[in-house]
C-alpha cells in the first residue's frame, strides 16, 4: 500500500489531503469488472486537514509523517503550455513562471509553494495537475474572441494567450472518462459542473467542443459571488458615470455579485436549488443562465445523450436535473429521456484516481 | 393601417460636411429615384431638406412623424405619441445610445418647431423586448448599482424581430399570440437572435447595449469582463481605446483583418485556402449556432426559424451553415429551397422538417409606420380631442401593458 499527498491550494488556503492506494495491476483489473474502475483509492479516514497557509516545516512533517510516493498540486491554470498532467521538474517551473502574468493570482504562490516542496530531502514525486489542460484543445471556433487580430501590438505580449479555456477541466475530464469505463452509451454529454463557480460543458466522443468559461472562470454561468456573462458596454458604463478603474470594477464583479448581489445574502449554489421561496429570484436566473448554456452546447453538438452533473454541490443536482432536464429534453423534436449521472467524487479524490491510474498504466506497460 | 404601400421614400447620407464626399439625398418618388448633391452639417439641416423634397411632391400631408428610437432607457419603455413633458425625458435618454440617439432629438425638435400641429411618436428598438422576463433580464451585479444606472438587459433591433414574427404569423396562417419562433436578424452591421414566445420577445442576444451577443461586422459580442478589464489596465486605464477597439475594431473586421462585411469573408474562404478567412467564418457561424441552440430550447419546439436582414436574407451560405446537424431539435433545411428564393417569404424547410425555417424581408419602415400608427389611433386621435389629463391616464395605460 502507497500514500499519495493531495494538495489544493485555494487562496490563501492549502488544501491537503491524504490518500492510500494499491497500485496492484492483477487486484484492480479483476475489481475493474465489477466497478468499471480500473483502481481503487481509499481516502485514509482521519488524516484529511485543511490548513491555511501550509509553511515549510509543516510541509516537511507532513511528508515525513506519511512518506507517499507522489504528491500532487492542482494548479487553476496552464495556459496553452500545459495541455495535460506533468511531472514537475526545473523546465516546468520556468515555464510556471513565465505563465505568471496571465495568471497573476494563482500562479505566483504555486510556484512558491513548489520551490518549498523540491527543497524538501527526499523528495517524492511532484505531479501537476491542470484545470485548463482538457480544454487545451478546444475547437478553434469555440476558443477564439471576436476581437481585433494585433492584440500584443497595443497591448503588450504580456496579455498572454487571449482565448477560451474552461476552469473544472478535473471534474469534466474525470467525469467522461467514467461515463467512458462504465460503458454508458454518452457520445455527447452535457457537463454541469456545480462548483462556486459553476461550468457547463458539451463533450463530443470524449472531447469538450464548448464551455461556459472564458480567458478567465469570469465569463459563463454567474456563480456564487460571480457575475458571469455580462454585457461588455456595462464596464463602459461604470467607468464612464461611478469613475471606477478596473481594480474596482473586477473586485465587485467577482466578489459582490452572482447570486449574492441577488439574494442580498451570503449564499451559494446549492442554498439557492434547495431554498423554496426564498431565493426564488436568484435560483429562476441561475437556472435559466444554465439552460441557456446547456441550449448552446446542444447547438453545437447537434443533440445530447446524458447529462452528468458533478461538483462538490453534487447534493442538489438531482433537484436541479429534475427542474431542468425536461426543458432540456423538451427542446428535443422527438420526446426523448437522457441518461443521468452524478458524480460524487470530490475533487481530490479524482486526482488521487487519475494519478494512481496513470502510475498503473505505467506499471502495466513496463 | 389602411395599406402598407410606399408613397414616397428616400434617405439622407453623409451627413455633417466632414466626408470627403458632399452631402446628398436620394428621393424615391413617382417618377423614380432621383439623387442631389445638397449641402447640410446637421441633422437638423436634413430634416428641412427631406421636408423641401416632400413638397415637391404633389400628395397629402403628414398626419404623423414616427421616429425610430433604438434605446429608450427607462424612460421609453413602449412606442408612443409625443407629449410635451416626454422632452426632458428625450434629453435623458440621448446618452444612452450616443451615436443613435441625439440626432434622433434632434430631429423631434425641429419637427415640433417646424410643424407644432402634427403630432410626433417614438418608435423604439426596445419596445418588443419590455416582454422578456425579470430572470433573462438582470445581471447579477449589486442592485443598487444596476438601479442606479439603469443596468438591465434592453434588447435592440426589436423593431425587425416584431416585423419578422408578424409576417411570419401571417405566412403560416397562425395567431400570433399562439406563434414561437426564433428569429435571426442577421444585419451586415449589428446582428441578434430573439426568442419569441407567443408572439412576444422573451430573450434577445443583445444586452444592455448593442455590443453583447454575436460576433457582428466590428463589434466584438460576448467577451469575458475580466479580459476586458485586463485590456484596460494593460492599456494603461485607456477606456475609449479598448471601447473603440470593442466597437470598432473588432468581430469580422478584427477576425479576419479583411472586411467588416461576412460576404467578403465567406467569399474569400470559400474559393481561397486563406486560413483567417476561413477561421473568421467559422467563428461567426459557431456563435450562432450557439445562441440558436441557446434559443431552441429556452423557446422549445418552435413553430418556425426566421432569418431576415441582409444576410439573413440574402446569404444562403449562412443559413445552410447554421441550421446545419440540427435535427434534434426538429430542424432541417431544402438545400434547393434554400439556394433558390423567388420571393419573401420564403419557407426553405425540408418537407419533413419539424419546424419551418422562414426568410422574411425585413421593413423596419413599414414597421415603424404601422406602430405609429397604432398609437396614433389608440392615443393620438384622443390628444387633439380631449383634455390633457384624460390623456394622461392613457399614457400610464400604455406604460403598464
Amino acid at each position: 500500500m502507497s500514500r499519495l499527498i493531495v494538495l489544493i491550494p485555494e487562496g490563501y488556503f492549502i488544501d491537503y489531503f491524504v490518500y492510500s492506494f494499491t497500485p496492484d495491476a492483477e487486484e484492480s483489473e479483476r475489481d475493474s469488472s465489477k466497478t468499471g474502475e480500473t483502481c481503487r483509492v481509499e481516502w485514509t479516514g482521519k488524516i484529511r486537514f485543511r490548513g491555511a497557509g501550509l509553511t515549510s516545516e509543516e510541509l516537511r512533517k507532513l511528508i515525513s509523517k506519511y512518506s507517499p510516493v507522489a504528491i500532487t498540486v492542482r494548479l487553476l491554470y496552464g495556459g496553452e503550455e500545459f495541455k495535460k498532467t506533468q511531472v514537475y521538474d526545473g523546465d516546468v517551473l520556468e515555464k510556471l513562471k513565465s505563465l505568471a502574468v496571465q495568471s497573476p493570482l494563482h500562479i505566483p504562490p504555486a510556484v512558491r509553494l513548489l520551490r518549498t516542496l523540491e527543497r524538501i530531502v527526499p523528495t517524492p514525486e511532484i505531479m501537476l495537475f491542470f484545470e485548463t489542460a482538457f480544454f487545451a484543445n478546444l475547437p478553434l471556433s469555440e476558443r477564439t474572441y471576436a476581437i481585433g487580430g494585433d492584440l500584443p501590438d497595443y497591448y503588450g505580449e504580456g496579455l498572454g494567450d487571449v482565448r477560451r479555456f474552461g476552469y473544472h477541466g478535473i471534474f469534466h475530464g474525470a467525469l467522461a472518462g467514467k461515463i467512458r469505463r462504465k460503458g454508458i452509451e454518452a457520445r455527447r454529454i452535457l457537463s454541469i459542473c456545480l462548483e462556486p463557480i459553476p461550468e457547463v460543458a458539451g463533450i463530443c466522443d470524449g472531447k469538450p467542443v464548448t464551455v461556459s468559461s472564458g480567458s478567465t472562470p469570469l465569463e459563463g454561468l454567474p456563480g456564487n459571488t460571480t457575475c458571469g456573462e455580462i454585457d461588455p458596454g456595462i464596464i463602459m458604463l461604470l467607468e464612464e458615470k461611478k469613475k471606477w478603474g478596473p481594480e474596482t470594477i473586477n473586485e465587485m464583479l467577482s466578489r459582490r455579485s452572482g447570486l449574492t448581489a441577488l439574494t442580498g445574502k451570503n449564499v451559494t449554489i446549492a442554498d439557492v436549488v434547495r431554498g423554496d421561496r426564498e431565493f426564488e429570484r436568484a435560483r429562476d436566473l441561475l437556472e435559466y443562465r444554465l439552460l441557456l448554456s446547456c441550449g448552446a452546447a446542444i447547438g453545437v453538438m447537434g443533440g445530447f445523450d446524458t447529462v452528468a452533473f458533478s461538483g462538490r454541490y453534487i447534493e442538489v443536482a438531482v433537484r436541479l436535473a429534475e427542474r431542468i432536464v425536461p426543458k432540456l429534453a423538451g427542446g428535443a423534436s422527438e420526446p426523448f429521456l437522457p441518461s443521468l449521472f452524478f458524480m460524487q467524487d470530490s475533487l481530490d479524490k479524482l486526482i488521487a484516481e487519475s494519478y494512481c491510474r496513470s502510475r498503473l498504466k505505467a506499471e502495466l506497460a513496463y | 393601417m389602411p395599406s402598407g404601400e410606399e408613397i414616397l421614400g428616400g434617405e439622407v447620407q453623409r451627413i455633417g460636411g466632414r466626408t470627403a464626399e458632399s452631402a446628398r439625398i436620394v428621393h424615391r418618388g413617382p417618377r423614380g429615384e432621383s439623387i442631389r448633391r445638397i449641402s447640410v452639417n446637421s441633422y437638423k439641416e436634413a430634416f428641412t431638406e427631406v421636408m423641401k423634397a416632400l413638397a415637391s411632391e404633389s400628395g397629402p400631408s403628414p398626419d404623423i412623424f414616427a421616429h425610430r428610437l433604438v434605446q429608450g432607457g427607462m424612460e421609453f419603455r413602449s412606442n408612443t405619441i409625443i407629449r410635451d413633458d416626454d422632452f426632458e425625458s428625450l434629453e435623458l435618454v440621448k446618452g444612452l445610445a450616443p451615436i443613435h440617439n441625439p440626432p434622433v432629438v434632434e430631429i423631434i425638435e425641429e419637427c415640433r418647431r417646424a410643424y407644432p400641429e402634427i403630432p410626433q411618436a417614438v418608435v423604439l428598438d426596445t419596445a418588443f423586448h419590455s416582454t422578456i422576463p425579470s430572470y433573462a433580464y438582470t445581471y447579477p451585479i449589486p442592485p443598487d448599482v444596476a438601479d442606479q444606472l439603469g443596468i438591465r438587459k434592453y434588447g435592440f433591433h426589436g423593431i425587425s424581430h416584431q416585423f419578422v414574427t408578424g409576417e411570419t404569423a401571417e405566412y403560416l396562417h397562425i395567431p400570433l399570440e399562439e406563434l414561437n419562433v426564433v428569429s435571426c436578424h442577421l444585419g451586415s452591421g449589428g446582428a441578434s437572435l430573439c426568442a419569441v414566445v407567443g408572439g412576444k420577445s422573451v430573450d434577445n442576444t443583445m444586452g444592455f447595449s448593442p455590443l453583447q451577443g454575436l460576433v457582428m461586422s466590428t463589434r466584438c459580442g460576448d467577451l469575458d469582463p475580466a479580459l476586458i478589464l485586463k485590456l484596460i489596465a494593460f492599456s494603461g486605464g485607456n477606456y475609449s481605446q479598448v471601447n473603440d477597439l470593442l466597437n470598432k475594431k473588432s468581430g469580422v473586421l478584427g477576425l479576419s483583418g479583411l472586411s467588416s462585411d461576412i460576404r467578403d469573408v465567406i467569399s474569400r474562404a470559400t474559393k481561397t485556402d486563406d486560413e483567417r478567412a476561413q477561421m473568421t467564418l467559422d467563428v461567426y457561424l459557431w456563435r450562432v449556432r450557439k445562441y440558436l441552440g441557446a434559443y431552441l430550447t429556452v423557446v422549445g419546439c418552435p413553430h418556425a426559424i426566421i432569418f431576415t436582414d441582409t444576410i439573413g436574407e440574402s446569404v444562403p451560405y449562412v443559413r445552410e451553415a447554421v441550421c446545419r446537424n440540427l435535427d434534434f431539435f426538429g430542424v432541417k433545411l431544402d438545400e434547393w429551397k434554400n439556394r433558390n428564393i423567388s420571393h419573401y417569404p420564403a419557407d426553405i424547410s425540408a418537407k419533413d422538417s419539424r419546424v419551418r425555417i422562414i426568410v422574411v424581408k425585413t421593413n423596419e419602415e413599414l414597421a415603424i409606420a404601422k406602430n405609429a400608427y397604432e398609437r396614433f389611433v389608440s392615443q393620438g386621435r384622443r390628444l387633439s380631442e380631449s383634455e390633457k389629463g384624460e390623456c394622461l391616464d392613457e399614457q400610464v395605460d400604455c406604460l403598464n401593458s
